[in-house]
């Protein structure tokens, strides 16, 4: 039975999380698979929620799944799909199958994913969203009735240290921290002295926990893919090079080798306060990045 | 004096079926100056694009002695031509002489004549040119008109007073056949108080008479009477040709209504606004090089010796090459105006116009500046509530003339069907020359490939055509400085529509060429025919569909 | 104003195809300004169609009309009778005029010949963007005259989100981020604290849809 996430974070300690998506139908074994793989090498668990406007199982129903296997999960939701009562609802259920940490994202716009014709609901954004769990811990709904049976959470949000312009960035996190949200998990970040600098100006604000994101590069394609493509990541060129100067079949190690120099840096440099490991397709090297961590 | 001559076999000509009319009454400085109210712009505009037919019958819709006009005015349109602010007025009556000896020497057809349709008969006293105008703006609105004259030839003072080195008696002859044509009766030899008298003509039936006898014939009415209306000479004194030819107009509206049973007072003078250039706006123009300062044409003189010697007219006219490049010096004066019932205020024209002419009013309209328009014709073409007029000849004839030339040489079954869009600045041929170079393409000139719109080229192939092509100059070339990137831009467009209908884009094409390029289009013209002949047979059937065929008025 | 775009002939040409007399109703306010259906554009799509039509050996009218604008029913009174002469209608109006149309003739069809699109401005000659949702709440006063719900692909009111990419959005690179938009615009204001306060959720009722209004 793993330890609530909280008392994780509370207790100073490097904190390492990982995730593990949902598939797209009712075929389950791949996700019991990596759950059972993972949910005792990480003090939690993120089961993601329909990524990138794709079609998948729930996320809370994965959450409900690393819970029942033992798991310490936290719960994502993105306000792409649901109104504030089918939010508000999901929160309910959650509370009731022991899930106690969420994850509140704004998601990611209709035409990136697989529905393109969809409706876009964004009733709340992330900052509202985070609100919401807060005054549904005082016993109120976001319609301003009394709850019968409330909830309490462990919320946190994402913040994109590398954003350009950064100003507007940074007005977010703030209003994510007064909203409510106790720990961040990071955009995925390579430049570990942009990390500093963002830490800084974090650090002046308040104590909330920050765990950086760290996603695997399996190959100098996807790296200058993800450096040009996605908003906020920015992939430092040497680190191109090391990837492009693998050996045939030997890019994906080199990858991890990568992404555990980049944790152990954090870590002895303590440079925040852990790290959300992203292997998007390939959970199951979440080890072997521990492993070259030193973890 | 009655010539075999050929009658037109014809629809009327284009300059005949459109009215060209200002709603807001602009006129350019030329036409405002004419006390007969001939379109000088519009006929200089058709001379400019070698159309000397619709040339002819314009002037003498207003002038009917084009002649002697072209030899003998005082010119009030030169004084006020704005072009004088650049360099020098266009030649205007040097021009019109141009096209008068034109239609005489290659002998353009007749007008037809008249269907008679009204019931009434009028009487017209006296042939001279007051008369014979009277005469044929009366037959022009379909009443019976019979011209009484005394001496033996019609003429008047036009015959009697010109000698043949001012006025070859042959053309006043030519113009008077023009005239005549119309369906007017002439009883030559026949004098008023002589060989009849006011009261027989009431008395035979005529609804009203016009005394036209002239200054040396000046009759005092003994009363005013009613039916009877003096002009000209008779009643004014002696004049010029253009102010006798302006009374023949006034004497006919003034029958016109009396028959009617409208009032005859004179009209209430409507103001025009005339279309004075702004001199600073000019000077910058040449400046920034889109208006090219050139000498007006000299007349080609014999020498004095020889024309004394042959009774010949010392001035020989110009030739065609001459009176082209001439015609194009004109500005085209007041040429575009909005419709303010249809404008939305969108502001297309005030944002493409080459030369910022419209402008915002005070009153959050917009308006068309007459004191600076080129003329160029683009925002005709893109305003999206068809809110501009322009009321030069060159833009609303445009598919009048393509369906013409579709007429004149209808649609083959063996022979592809192509119609040619040419600029007359960049050809610099006339159109004889043209028809020389390209005799299997229907060519169509414009003052600038701008004037053509996307519906143009759609109407080009609904009522026929296999293949459309423009040609114009190079854009840097251009006269109306991005008259060519807007041809260019709806070519684009049209070929877009021409793929999604079916017909597909290969059937349209534009050659921007170096200036008087005839030879590279001919190259180009063959390989476009060749091209539009591989295609499959235009799937489009040529005969014109109902819903759509102009209604051509019944005038000639 | 309203901004629409055509659709294309293919589809036109399929909603009319059980009919011989069309009229080709253009409209002279809103959708001439855009270019997309006034008088120019009724008769180009008017040849269009009969060119068409004649390549596919149709017999059919096809004629064209504008009138000053669909959505005001004294405008649309002179087309009575032209209306009766035709089976049906393709109105190059908005929505709205297709609906007034279809309200004065019943028993017409009045088919759409224009795909309404949105509220919008002219940025420059042949191009419009949307500026405005007519949400019935307008809050530009507190976003320094940039409205994030029309202008933010997710209409976000705490924003920007994690898909702002140097200032523009992630759905699409040419569309502006509104949300670095309005931070530029209320920091040249000195009013940043307005970007600072929290938002609550929108009212998505403010309007109730279908809307009305009663003047009191």
């Amino acid at each position: 039975m793993a330890k609530p996430f909280r008392e994780a974070l509370k207790s100073g300690k490097f904190v390492v999380t990982s995730e593990v998506a949902p598939p797209k139908g009712t075929n389950l074994e791949e996700l019991l698979h990596h759950i059972d793989l993972l949910r005792d090498k990480v003090d939690a668990l993120n089961v993601t929620d329909n990524q990138s406007s794709v079609m998948r199982f729930p996320s809370v129903g994965a959450a409900i799944l690393i819970k029942e296997r033992g798991g310490e999960p936290i719960l994502q939701m993105t306000c792409r799909d649901r109104n504030r009562l089918a939010l508000q609802a999901d929160i309910l259920l959650a509370y009731t199958r022991g899930i106690r940490n969420v994850l509140c994202l704004t998601g990611d716009s209709i035409p990136v994913g697989d529905h393109k014709e969809a409706k876009g609901v964004f009733d709340l954004d992330s900052v509202q969203l985070l609100k919401m769990i807060r005054i549904m811990e005082s016993g109120k709904d976001l319609g301003g009735n009394d709850l019968n049976g409330a909830v309490e959470f462990c919320a946190g949000a994402i913040v994109t240290p590398e954003a350009r312009p950064i100003e507007p960035q940074l007005i977010k996190f703030e209003k994510k921290i007064a909203a409510g949200a106790e720990f961040f998990q990071t955009q995925a970040v390579y430049d570990l002295d942009n990390l500093k600098r963002f830490m800084e100006f974090a650090r002046r604000c308040s104590n909330v926990k920050i765990l950086a994101g760290i996603v695997l590069l399996a190959s100098a394609g996807m790296a200058r893919y993800m450096d040009k493509n996605v908003p906020g990541i920015f992939v430092p060129q040497q680190l191109i090079d090391e990837l492009a100067g693998a050996e045939k079949g030997k890019a994906l190690e080199t990858g991890i080798r990568i992404a555990g120099r980049l944790i152990k840096t954090i870590k002895e440099e303590a440079i925040c306060d852990g790290v959300h490991i992203m292997a998007i397709g390939r959970e199951g090297v979440v080890p072997d990045i521990l492993a070259a961590a030193g973890m | 004096m009655k010539r075999s001559s050929k009658k037109s076999t014809l629809s009327p000509t284009v300059a005949q079926t459109i009215p060209f009319v200002s709603q807001r009454n602009v006129e350019p400085p030329c036409q405002a100056a004419c006390p007969a109210g001939v379109r000088v712009r519009d006929y200089i505009a058709l001379i400019a694009q070698g159309r000397y037919q619709d040339a002819d019958s314009l002037i003498r819709d207003k002038m009917p002695f084009s002649s002697a006009c072209g030899r003998i005015c005082y010119q009030p349109c030169e004084a006020e031509c704005n072009r004088a602010l650049v360099d020098e007025p266009v030649a205007i009556m040097y021009l019109k002489r141009f096209v008068s000896d034109y239609a005489y020497q290659t002998k353009l057809p007749l007008p037809n004549p008249v269907a008679k349709t009204r019931a009434e008969r009028i009487a017209i006293v006296g042939a001279g040119p007051s008369g014979l105008t009277a005469a044929q703006d009366l037959a022009k609105l379909a009443y019976t008109v019979t011209v009484f004259e005394a001496s033996p030839f019609p003429g008047g003072t036009l015959r009697a007073a010109l000698p043949l080195y001012r006025l070859p008696k042959k053309l006043l002859d030519w113009d008077i056949e023009n005239i005549l044509a119309l369906g007017i009766k002439l009883n030559t030899n026949t004098a008023l108080g002589r060989g009849f008298s006011l009261k027989e003509l009431r008395e035979e039936g005529y609804s009203a008479i016009l005394i036209a006898t002239g200054a040396d014939r000046s009759r005092k009415l003994s009363q005013p009477e009613i039916g009877v209306f003096a002009i000209g000479d008779s009643s004014f004194g002696p004049m010029w040709t253009v102010h006798a030819v302006a009374a023949g107009h006034q004497g006919a509206v003034s029958v016109d209504n009396y028959v009617q049973g409208k009032s005859t007072m004179p009209a209430k003078a409507n103001h025009a606004l005339v279309a004075k250039r702004e001199k600073g706006d000019l000077e910058e123009k040449v400046f920034q090089g889109y208006i090219k300062p050139k000498p007006r044409a000299a007349m080609p003189l014999w020498g004095p010796l020889e024309s004394i010697h042959d009774l010949v007219e010392m001035e020989l006219g110009y030739s065609e090459e001459v009176a082209l490049q001439e015609a194009q010096r004109c500005l085209g004066c007041g040429a575009a105006e909005i419709l303010e019932a249809k404008c939305t205020a969108c502001l297309t024209c005030v944002r493409l116009c080459p030369y910022q002419v419209p402008a915002i009013t005070p009153l959050n309209t917009v308006e068309i500046r007459v004191e600076r328009c080129q003329a160029c014709g683009v925002c005709v073409g893109e305003c999206p509530a068809r809110a501009i007029a322009f009321t030069m000849p060159g833009i609303e004839d445009l598919i009048p003339q393509i369906e013409a030339a579709l007429e004149a040489k209808p649609v083959s079954k063996t022979k592809p069907t192509i119609i040619g869009l040419y600029c007359s600045y960049w050809a610099k041929a006339g159109p004889e020359l043209i028809k020389e170079r390209f005799p299997s393409i229907r060519m169509i000139p414009l003052l600038c490939i701008a004037k053509v719109d996307t519906l143009h080229l759609l109407k080009a192939f609904e009522v026929g055509a296999h293949g459309v092509f423009l040609v114009g100059c190079e854009e840097g070339d251009c006269s109306y400085q991005k008259g060519v990137f807007w041809a260019k831009h709806r070519v684009e467009s049209t070929k877009k529509l021409l793929a999604e209908i079916g017909l597909g884009r290969e059937r349209l094409e534009i050659y921007n060429l170096p200036a008087s390029g005839l030879e590279q289009l001919a190259g180009l013209a063959t390989e476009f025919t060749q091209r539009i002949k591989q295609l499959t047979p235009s799937p489009l059937k040529n005969r014109r569909q109902s819903n759509d065929r102009r209604k051509t008025k019944a005038t000639v | 104003m309203i901004v629409g775009k055509q659709k294309p002939l293919s589809e036109i040409r399929e909603m009319i195809a059980e009919y011989q007399k069309v009229l080709i109703l253009g409209c002279g306010t809103c959708v001439t300004i855009c270019f997309a259906g006034g008088e120019r554009e009724a008769a180009i799509l008017a040849s269009s169609l009969r060119m068409a039509d004649k390549i596919d050996g149709k017999e059919r009218v096809i004629t064209e009309y504008t009138v000053k604008r669909q959505c005001e029913r004294e405008f649309l009174e002179e087309l009575d009778e032209k209306v009766k002469e035709v089976d049906a209608v393709v109105s190059l109006a908005c929505g709205i005029g297709v609906q007034a149309l279809a309200e004065r003739f019943p028993t017409t069809p009045i088919l759409p010949g224009l795909n309404t699109s949105f509220l919008g401005f002219p940025d420059e000659h042949g191009v419009w963007s949307e500026t405005c949702s007519a949400c019935g709440n307008c809050i530009l006063d507190q976003t320094g005259g940039i409205c994030p719900i029309t202008r933010c692909t997710k209409g976000l009111l705490n924003g920007p989100c994690g898909g702002t990419n140097n200032g523009k959005c992630e759905v699409d690179p040419e569309k502006d981020c509104a949300w670095t938009l309005i931070y530029q615009r209320l920091e040249k204001q000195g009013k940043l604290d307005l970007m600072r306060q929290y938002y609550p959720p929108r009212n998505f009722q403010a309007v109730v849809r279908p809307g009305k209004i009663r003047m009191e």
